[in-house]
């Protein structure tokens, strides 16, 4: 992909995510709620809480505009945050809506969940590891409906969505690659 | 999850610099580069503390600079006072706000700045001084110490809603003679399960064993020892990788 555009999240590290897909080589623009969402990748990046971010996204009209980017064949990168917003419901911050993307729901771990931590990369994504070790820093996680999986899903890929709890972004030379497979994906 | 080496930068009047026992300082390298130099040799994270008087707005514009060769999380403290300095460090490329001052000054405001970004981001950090069994808590503003208990403080901390706190032993600062080990007794209670970064006084590598050992130390910070002795980073991460597990490290 040549383009990128990142949603100007005020909550997020939106320094760290630019910087990683302009050494990446690509062209780079932070995106407001009034721009067209017509790069080749869409990047919500993290940070934030599940109830202010979800108001923002609201207040802004930007629901419906980053459905509207998911549901399409065109690739998006949800951060964090931008992962958990996807659920139908989240508990940070209060009881609060999400974007209902996926049958998903955010709530509180046992324990803040700050530092490296392994994780099992989905087979669809065609890398050449099958585990790799990501930064995370959340004290909510995602959870399925189905409650068969009794751990928050660290990492989700389909067709052209890339959702991931942790950072790639700070995540040395394990993101930067998980980036470019994605790239290429 | 894996115990983190977190090396330390301190900033003051731009300038990176060392002391002991959080006096004495001296120049000690060039932030940009060496924060570049940690992050290609895979640094868990890196932490930027500025002291002194703190010009926020010419922080901000090295922390931009500084983030822009950084692949690893980064998190600053110093300076901030308010909302908008959040929101205005956010930008910089930076991961996590460090508070100390305001911590105690205004917990009401913590809370506040918390619930914007979450306590993932925020990092309260306390520094203390101990003797004849007290322990006193350093105002950096004040330039005062205070006796405190430990234990209770620092569970004050975790209900305002930060995430981690940096425990730093002004004793040991600098020294690397070793770290504080008789304080880890203080947050032997399990609600410190993972919540303490230790600091000052890392000298050798093998400092680092007994502080991560306890169930309260997620991490370590690392100062004097990367700048002014022979060990690498790749020393400590030997000592993890022996000790404990070290994540997988990409051979660059």
């Amino acid at each position: 992909m040549s383009t990128v555009g990142i949603i100007n999240s005020p909550y997020s590290n939106i320094g760290s995510v630019y910087s990683l897909f302009s050494d990446l080589s690509h062209s780079v623009s932070l995106l407001n709620p009034s721009d067209d969402f017509d790069h080749d990748l869409i990047v919500f990046p993290g940070n934030g809480t599940f109830s202010k971010t979800m108001n923002w996204i609201r207040e802004n009209s930007l629901d419906s505009k980053i459905l509207h980017r998911v549901q399409s064949n065109k690739k998006f990168l949800g951060i964090c945050v931008g992962m958990q917003i996807m659920s139908h419901t989240g508990y940070e911050g209060g009881k609060t809506p999400g974007l209902n993307y996926l049958d998903t729901e955010t709530k509180l771990l046992d324990k803040p969940h700050i530092g490296w931590s392994s994780v099992s990369l989905p087979r669809s994504l065609d890398c050449n590891m099958s585990t790799a070790d990501f930064f995370f820093m959340h004290c909510y996680g995602v959870y399925d409906d189905s409650g068969i999986h009794t751990d928050y899903i660290s990492i989700y890929h389909e067709n052209y969505n890339l959702f991931c709890q942790f950072h790639p972004e700070k995540s040395g030379f394990s993101g930067i690659n998980l980036i470019k497979y994605f790239d290429k994906s | 999850m894996y115990k983190r080496v977190i090396p330390s930068i301190l900033l003051r009047n731009g300038n990176a610099v060392k002391g002991i026992n959080f006096n004495s300082w001296r120049q000690a390298c060039d932030a940009e580069s060496y924060a570049k130099s940690l992050s290609i040799k895979q640094a868990d994270e890196i932490s930027i503390l500025s002291i002194g008087n703190v010009n926020l707005p010419s922080v901000l514009d090295r922390l931009n600079n500084i983030s822009r060769n950084v692949r690893t999380p980064i998190s600053y403290g110093g300076g901030l006072r308010s909302l908008s300095d959040i929101y205005a460090l956010m930008q910089t490329g930076v991961d996590r706000f460090i508070l100390n001052s305001l911590a105690f000054d205004d917990p009401s405001l913590c809370s506040s700045i918390i619930s914007e970004f979450g306590s993932q981001a925020a990092v309260a950090s306390i520094d203390i001084a101990y003797k004849d069994n007290l322990i006193y808590r350093y105002n950096a503003v004040s330039r005062k110490f205070a006796e405190i208990d430990l234990s209770s403080t620092c569970k004050y901390l975790l209900e305002i809603g930060f995430s981690e706190i940096i425990v730093t032993a002004i004793n040991c600062d600098g020294t690397q003679s070793g770290m504080a080990n008789h304080l880890l007794s203080c947050f032997d209670d399990l609600c410190f399960k993972n919540r303490i970064l230790f600091s000052g006084g890392i000298g050798i590598p093998e400092h680092i064993i007994c502080p991560l050992s306890h169930h309260s130390v997620s991490g370590v910070l690392i100062g004097s020892s990367l700048i002014y002795t022979r060990y690498t980073l790749s020393d400590f991460h030997s000592v993890v990788s022996a000790s404990f597990k070290l994540r997988s490290l990409y051979h660059v």
